[in-house]
């Protein structure tokens, strides 16, 4: 899927996806021409030159003001929105569910939060029945929860090939999370696009994250798939050769009454390289269906919330901690985190520094005023990266390295 | 009760002169809406030129207004001449001619506040109404005129309110004929030429009070809107 588009002295960027993406999330610094690109693919900008595979397709455009019709009410903006709507257009309804916006019905725009106003303004074009949707910062004054289960509505729609979303977003988890392919926007080009999870990779290292998220994608555990296991193994398979030994049966902490936990607790279960990972319900998103047994998911998990264990021996008994999940992992580069109140700065002995001289090793840590450091961590048999923001004096205790094998523990995302 | 306050004269010249305002902003609002909303969007450098062409009736003094109206409506003139010999009588000294003098004196009136109204109006409504399918015509019509109400309801009040006001234009074009061209305005100079100070003493006061009235309630519509835009 090819989009280009060019606007004399502002954009001129090229696009290149994946035919099967189709939520899209698009990011970069403000005033890069985000928003330029986004009204000239929704037809409004008139000297745009514009490229994309929908001509014929209904292209809506949700603005981060929402752009409510001020002399009528919710009711009146959706029933315009309906006037000239798609034959396969959702209900008002159905519109109103999915945005969490019911019980704003009738009231007056006037009288709508930003948040309210925005999910109004989201239901309003999809009550029209656009093919693609471009919505730029139209979430931003939403609240976390509500904008995730929305996000989840649209990549719902998305993942039935309803729809095809393509989002600006400052928030990098959220892009991470629901984005099938991203696209980083700097002084109106195009400087990175790709897979999420690649872009991302690129973006932190660009940017300088000091916690970064990482995707994690692998398939939901259903009763059926655990049906289908439970020959190998009484609990979820683990595969996890280490050199050392392979260990099966006691890897992975097993919830009691799990099966109830899933369903009232709102945790999934997530298969991801062979190992259980516990995963919160609204921090999953479903991936277009690759199988008809398998439910493809991604979740993102934060730096932050990364712990490195050296352990590897007791990778699934570690019981006497609240942390659930566990990965094995290899650490594959150190990078030190700028300290916001001091920055990053090698000593004069390290004068000659480059950027790949950075890669820290406990030896050079003594050099370097930073007091955390990031660690790349490749999960095995995987090609799935995880990062972890530990300080510098576990890095120095734990004696870690590029090459070290760990155990990667990380909180329910 | 009317008639015994102000005079069958004079009640004869207030019956004129509001279905003169009347005709009058009602072609107005039908000429400058488009026009308004065409000089709002558009981008020329003769843009100046016409505005101020449009804009002259605010500046001009009425008589010479009323002057060029005059030769532009006596049957030399092919405007004249073409009048005649569409309708068949003069368009000068007429009702018709007075309506047609009075919509060119009064357009700036009408115009200025849908200019304005329409340049401060987000262009992202209209980009919103194309991508849910609305046609130009239709976006005009269904999202700009209602989000247009206030400068709408000014222009109507300002034009309704100047043509009964107007003096100087229509003592040029329409002169002084009972039924047919003498309005408010003209009645009130002949009764003070009269010396009939009571009965111009009502007219005047009728008329000040109306413009007071006229004036509070267009304020009042006005700071509504404004204040419903604002929340």
């Amino acid at each position: 899927m090819q989009i280009s588009a060019l606007l004399p002295n502002r954009i001129n960027a090229q696009i290149s996806l994946q035919p099967q993406s189709r939520f899209i999330g698009v990011t970069g610094p403000s005033g890069a021409g985000k928003s330029s690109l986004f009204r000239a693919l929704a037809g409004v900008e008139k000297s745009a030159k514009v490229q994309t595979p929908w001509t014929s397709q209904k292209v809506g455009i949700v603005f981060q003001q929402p752009m409510l019709f001020p002399h009528t009410d919710v009711c009146g903006n959706l029933a315009l929105a309906q006037r000239h709507a798609s034959p396969n257009a959702m209900s008002i309804d159905a519109c109103l569910r999915g945005c969490y916006c019911e019980h704003l019905i009738d009231k007056p725009v006037q009288a709508l939060s930003g948040g309210e106003a925005q999910r109004v303004a989201i239901a309003r074009a999809l009550v029209n029945g656009p093919d693609v949707l471009l919505l730029d910062e139209s979430l931003s004054a939403i609240d976390i929860f509500t904008r995730r289960k929305i996000y989840q509505f649209l990549n719902n729609l998305c993942v039935s090939g309803k729809l095809t979303c393509l989002v600006i977003s400052h928030d990098l988890d959220d892009l991470a999370l629901f984005s099938d392919e991203l696209v980083f926007i700097d002084q109106g080009r195009t400087e990175l696009c790709g897979k999420t999870r690649d872009v991302l990779t690129q973006v932190f290292a660009k940017e300088g994250f000091a916690t970064p998220s990482s995707v994690l994608e692998g398939f939901k555990v259903t009763a059926q798939s655990e049906a289908r296991d439970s020959n190998q193994s009484q609990n979820a398979v683990v595969s996890y050769k280490h050199g050392i030994q392979t260990q099966q049966d006691q890897n992975v902490l097993t919830l009691q009454g799990n099966d109830q936990c899933q369903s009232e607790n709102g945790i999934e279960r997530v298969e991801v390289a062979g190992h259980e990972i516990f995963v919160t319900a609204e921090s999953v998103s479903y991936l277009p269906k690759q199988s008809a047994e398998q439910v493809s998911v991604r979740f993102a998990v934060k730096a932050c919330d990364v712990s490195v264990d050296t352990n590897t021996a007791d990778f699934g008994s570690a019981s006497t901690i609240s942390i659930l999940n566990a990965l094995p992992c290899v650490i594959s580069s150190i990078e030190p985190v700028a300290n916001s109140l001091s920055p990053l700065n090698v000593e004069e002995n390290n004068a000659d520094t480059k950027l790949a001289d950075t890669k820290l090793t406990p030896k050079k840590l003594a050099t370097v005023n930073s007091a955390k450091v990031l660690i790349k961590l490749d999960v095995l048999n995987s090609n799935q990266t995880l990062y972890a923001s530990i300080s510098c004096i576990s890095l120095s205790r734990l004696k870690l390295d590029v090459g070290v094998q760990v155990i990667a523990r990380f909180k329910l995302p | 009760m009317l008639t015994e306050f102000f005079g069958a004269s004079t009640l004869e010249a207030i019956l004129l002169t509001l279905k003169l305002a009347f005709i009058t902003s009602g072609l107005l609002l039908l000429i400058a809406l488009p026009l308004a909303w065409f000089l709002a969007k558009w981008q020329s450098k003769a843009k100046p030129l016409v505005m101020s062409i449009l804009a002259l009736p605010l500046v001009l003094p009425p008589t010479v207004l009323g002057f060029y109206l005059l030769i532009a409506f006596s049957p030399q003139s092919a405007l004249g001449q073409g009048w005649q010999s569409l309708i068949g009588s003069n368009l000068a000294f007429s009702f018709e001619g007075l309506v047609l003098g009075s919509v060119i004196y009064s357009l700036p009136f009408a115009l200025q506040p849908l200019y304005s109204g329409f340049s401060q109006l987000d262009n992202r409504y209209l980009d919103v109404a194309k991508t849910l399918g609305f046609s130009a015509f239709e976006a005009f019509i269904k999202i700009v005129i209602p989000l247009s109400k206030a400068p709408i309801v000014v222009a109507l009040g300002l034009s309704f309110a100047h043509t009964i006001g107007e003096f100087g234009v229509v003592l040029m074009i329409g002169g002084n004929i009972p039924g047919e061209t003498q309005v408010l305005s003209i009645a009130l100079y002949e009764q003070v030429e009269a010396l009939e100070y009571n009965s111009a003493h009502n007219l005047a006061l009728a008329l000040l009070i109306f413009s007071f009235v006229m004036l509070a309630a267009l304020y009042r519509f006005n700071g509504v809107a404004r204040s419903d835009e604002a929340r």
